[in-house]
C-alpha cells in the first residue's frame, strides 16, 4: 500500500492510452 | 476535455473551506488546471490567482483567468502580512520549475523563501498549505524513489530539486522542533506531468508534448540520447502522470484535513520515455520513425536519466 493510500487517498491513474488520447485530442482543438 | 479532472472530488468535498480559495502558479501548467476545475464549480470571486506579474502576452488577469481576482506573489504575500486577506486553504504551484535554472539567488528567494513565508503565515494563522514541488528531490533514484525514505538520504542533482529539497527538510526542523504548525501541511512529489496547459514552459514541456510537435514538423520524433551502458537511447525510464490525475488527487487531499506529510505523485510506474511518445492505436497515427538528440544537462550538470526501478 502506499504512503497517499495509507493517508486515506486511494487514486487510480488515468491508463496511459487514454491520457494520451484525451491530451491529443485537446492539442488537436488548441495547439 | 472528458477525463475526470476532479470537479467531482470538490463537489463532494464534506468541508467547505473559507473563501477565497488561493492557487499561487495560476498561470503556470498545473496551478492553471487547478483553477479551472475550481472554477467550474466555484465563483470566480471566491478564488484567487496568483502568479508573478503576467507577461504582455498573456493579456490581461481577467483574460488569463477568467475572471478571478489576480495578485501578484508580491501582492498575495502583503496581503497576507497586512491582514487582508485570510484565507483558509492556500494551493501553493508558484515556482520556478526548471531544472536547467543556474541562478540560485533566485531560486533560493523564488522556490524556498517564498514558500517559507507562506508557511509560516499559514501556521499563525490556522490555515492549510498544500504545495507541490518536483520529484526532482529524488535525485538520480540512488536511494529509491519512495516517499517514507529519511530525507537526509535524498541527493538531488539540481539547483531546483535542491532547493525544494531545503523546503522539505526545513518543513521537517519546525516539526522537529515543534513550533506551530499549518492546520495541513502537505507537499507533492511531482513526476513527469504532462496535459493540456504546458505549451508555454517550452523546453521544459513534457515528452510527450515535444514529441506531438515534432511528429507534425518533421514526421519523426527525437529521443534523448542515453548516457549510461545500460540504456538505450530513448530507453530512459519516466513515470508519467497526466495533470488531470495530479489535480484530482491534490483536491482529494484537501478534503482529508488531518493529513499532513510529503507524498509521491506519479503512477508509481516508470515506462520507457519513447513508449509514451507511441500514440494511441485508436488514434490511428501510424508509426513514425525516430531519431535522438542530446539529453538536457541540468543545473547540477547531471541528465535527467533515471536508474531501472529495483
Amino acid at each position: 500500500m502506499t504512503k497517499t493510500a495509507r493517508a486515506g487517498v486511494v487514486y487510480q491513474p488515468t491508463p496511459l492510452e487514454d491520457a494520451m488520447a484525451d491530451y491529443v485530442a485537446w492539442l488537436r482543438e488548441n495547439a | 476535455m472528458s477525463q475526470e479532472d476532479g470537479t467531482s472530488v470538490v463537489a463532494k468535498w464534506t468541508h467547505v473551506p473559507s473563501l477565497p480559495i488561493v492557487v499561487t502558479g495560476a498561470a503556470g501548467f498545473i496551478g492553471g488546471q487547478l483553477l479551472q476545475t475550481l472554477r467550474r464549480l466555484y465563483a470566480a470571486s471566491e478564488l484567487l490567482a496568483v502568479d508573478h506579474p503576467l507577461k504582455p502576452a498573456m493579456g490581461t488577469a481577467a483574460e488569463a483567468f477568467g475572471g478571478v481576482r489576480f495578485l501578484s506573489h508580491t501582492q498575495f504575500l502583503e496581503a497576507l502580512t497586512a491582514g487582508i486577506l485570510q484565507p483558509e486553504l492556500i494551493f501553493h504551484l508558484g515556482a520556478c520549475s526548471s531544472t536547467t535554472e543556474t541562478d540560485w539567488n533566485y531560486l533560493a528567494d523564488n522556490n524556498l523563501a517564498y514558500s517559507q513565508k507562506l508557511w509560516n503565515w499559514a501556521a499563525a494563522h490556522g490555515a492549510r498549505l498544500l504545495y507541490a514541488f518536483s520529484a526532482a528531490t529524488y535525485g538520480d533514484g540512488e536511494n529509491g524513489f519512495d516517499d517514507s525514505l529519511e530525507l537526509t538520504r535524498l541527493c538531488p542533482l539540481n539547483l531546483y530539486g535542491k532547493l525544494n529539497h531545503g523546503f522539505d527538510l526545513w518543513i521537517e526542523e519546525q516539526q522537529r522542533q515543534r513550533v506551530p504548525q499549518p492546520v495541513q501541511s502537505v507537499g507533492f512529489k511531482v513526476f513527469n506531468v504532462f496535459g493540456p496547459g504546458e505549451g508555454h514552459k517550452g523546453r521544459m514541456a513534457s515528452m510527450v508534448w515535444h514529441g506531438y510537435h515534432q511528429i507534425l514538423k518533421e514526421g519523426t520524433v527525437r529521443l534523448f540520447e542515453s548516457h549510461r551502458p545500460d540504456y538505450t537511447h530513448g530507453g530512459q525510464l519516466r513515470d508519467f502522470i497526466y495533470v488531470k490525475d495530479v489535480v484530482r488527487v491534490m483536491l482529494s487531499f484537501a478534503e482529508r484535513r488531518e493529513v499532513s506529510g510529503l507524498f509521491n505523485l506519479g503512477r508509481a510506474r516508470r515506462v520507457l520515455s519513447g513508449t509514451s511518445l507511441r500514440p494511441p492505436s485508436r488514434l490511428r497515427v501510424g508509426r513514425f520513425p525516430s531519431s535522438t538528440s542530446p539529453c538536457p544537462k541540468t543545473s547540477g550538470g547531471g541528465t535527467n536519466t533515471l536508474p531501472r526501478p529495483r
